[in-house]
């Protein structure tokens, strides 16, 4: 009576569901109140994008991609959100967002982005896959986002969040094109390494001026 | 003249149907949201003992008043009955469908909640205006999202007309849950919550004088037109509660006029509502009301949502025009 999907309508079927769960996660990362919640969403967005990439590596029996898949979902979805956990906790700071534009503008912002993306992948590329174009205009809205987070919170904690939702987009740009320039891979997980110093020195000097403090305290106590 | 007679036939039931079985739809909801707090919760009957007590009352009208506080009852009574007929049941007369788009609905609700809210500035008093004043701002933020969601399942199905929605949804088979209708249909969920006045917009529960809504547009009515107001809040759940079921599970519509058609339909369209039901008795059970103010963020999150789902819908089928 009704039909039912066959394994190679699965593919973008499936693509499609995951494209969906980043850009829900996407846009709650938008919204959220707390640090706390923002990191999850990341979590939650690069678990996505780790699992798409593992889908396409299965499908096009690539070996190569599924490493990175697997390389990506350790990194971005354990390592990272545990640095960035403790450097919150180890920072002294207000745990709430603070934003230039009210939350729900930015939401609304960031929901005009992924318009304006997929608006402009269409017209850009229409002669390529469904899944290529789908990818690309994610990978894109998601670097929008990013540099939308970057540029209305005001901490630089939130912008540096605002700079792995770009590299999530860039990760998602190369997975549009990784068949073809395994190069750029190399260069993605480098822009990874970069941005785990980046945190490390955030770390550092935020650790470094909590010591200071820490130091003040305890010479107060011996005095006293 | 048969043709007459099937539509009269028609307006009869849809209208019959949806004003007959909504107090009971929303005593059930009540009875069950008590008793999964372990209360019992009052009995199935008491949505109709409750529309026999207002209609005998006496009516009280304050002297401040013009004809449209005593007007409105009427009109809204009027404006859920013209969606009734435009909202699948177990069965979609397609007599309707010429006039039947989901910008009719949308708007015919809005011109209910319009006079609604006009007449509870009638009287004057405190909390009636701030209840009107409220249900405009949820209006507001309601009406984008729910046009947006349904806008997505006609795109989905090209078609407009929403009784021919649920068919053309299920002659999808499986293929039918895409992200797309995924997306629009979480919501549509979330927006219709708020369109019932449900528990994270609004509380149907309690009159208390900070949080009520729609209860604060009804405080200055009593007797009869109390009592179609009520009713018609309730047809209006019961026609959302409705539309909402048909959609998540389009399936076992009645398609042929027999008995046995019929028969299952309504079977699988009472288990649809109970299903419907469940799910928003658990949701209010797990979630307190939200803060006014915080409102317009989950509306917003859904309106991008709904937003998100067109433009899947969009991508499903072939991309934009060039």
């Amino acid at each position: 009576m009704s039909p039912t999907p066959s394994p190679e309508s699965m593919l973008p079927l499936l693509v499609d569901y995951i494209v969906a769960w980043v850009l829900i996660c996407t846009i709650l990362f938008l919204g959220a109140q707390r640090l706390k919640a923002k990191i999850q969403f990341y979590a939650m967005q690069s678990l996505g994008l780790s699992v798409l990439l593992g889908a396409i590596g299965l499908a096009h029996q690539n070996t190569k991609a599924l490493i990175l898949a697997v390389v990506a979902a350790i990194g971005k979805c354990i390592i990272i959100p545990l640095i960035l956990r403790y450097v919150k906790r180890r920072v002294p700071m207000n745990k709430g967002v603070e934003s230039y534009v009210a939350i729900p503008t930015t939401m609304l912002m960031g929901g005009g982005m992924i318009m304006a993306a997929h608006y402009l992948t269409n017209h850009l590329f229409y002669n390529q896959s469904h899944l290529f174009n789908e990818m690309l205009s994610t990978g894109m809205a998601l670097v929008f986002i990013g540099m939308l987070v970057m540029m209305v919170r005001k901490k630089a904690f939130t912008q540096i969040l605002g700079l792995y939702v770009v590299d999530n987009g860039i990760f998602c740009l190369t997975m549009a094109t990784v068949f073809e320039m395994p190069m750029i891979i190399e260069m993605g997980i480098l822009f990874e390494l970069l941005l785990g110093v980046l945190v490390m020195g955030i770390l550092v000097q935020r650790i470094h001026d909590s010591f200071q403090a820490v130091t003040l305290d305890e010479l107060e106590q011996l005095k006293g | 003249m048969t043709q007459v007679y099937e539509i009269v036939q028609s307006v009869l039931f849809q209208f019959g149907l949806a004003f007959a079985l909504s107090p009971l739809v929303n005593t059930a909801l009540k009875k069950w949201k008590a008793l999964l707090q372990g209360r019992q919760g009052p009995p199935y009957l008491q949505g109709y003992y409750d529309l026999l007590k207002y209609f005998r009352k006496e009516t009280v009208v304050s002297d401040q008043t013009s004809a449209l506080f005593l007007a409105t009852p009427v009109i809204n009574f009027v404006c859920i009955g013209a969606v009734s007929l435009l909202i699948p049941t177990f069965v979609a007369p397609q007599v309707f469908a010429p006039i039947g788009g989901i910008l009719v609905m949308v708007y015919l609700l809005g011109l209910a909640r319009f006079f609604m809210a006009a007449a509870a500035l009638e009287p004057g008093g405190g909390f009636c205006s701030m209840g009107s004043s409220r249900e405009m701002m949820i209006a507001t933020l309601i009406e984008p999202v729910l046009l947006l969601a349904l806008f997505t399942f006609a795109k989905l199905t090209n078609t407009q007309q929403l009784l021919a929605l649920p068919s053309a949804l299920s002659s999808q088979g499986l293929f039918l849950y895409t992200p797309a209708y995924a997306l629009a249909a979480l919501a549509l969920f979330v927006v219709s919550l708020a369109e019932m006045g449900r528990v994270p917009f609004d509380n149907p529960e309690t009159h208390y004088e900070l949080t009520m809504i729609h209860e604060g547009m009804l405080l200055e009515y009593s007797g009869k037109p109390l009592g179609l107001m009520f009713w018609s809040a309730w047809t209006k759940q019961f026609l959302i509660l409705s539309l909402l079921a048909n959609i998540l599970f389009p399936f076992h519509m009645a398609t042929s006029a027999n008995i046995a058609a019929l028969a299952l339909a309504l079977l699988a369209f009472i288990g649809k509502l109970i299903a419907v039901g469940l799910i928003i008795v658990i949701v209010e059970t797990a979630i307190a009301k939200m803060r006014l103010f915080r409102v317009k963020e989950v509306l917003g999150a859904s309106l991008i949502l709904a937003v998100l789902a067109l433009i899947f819908s969009v991508e499903q089928s072939g991309g934009l025009p060039k």
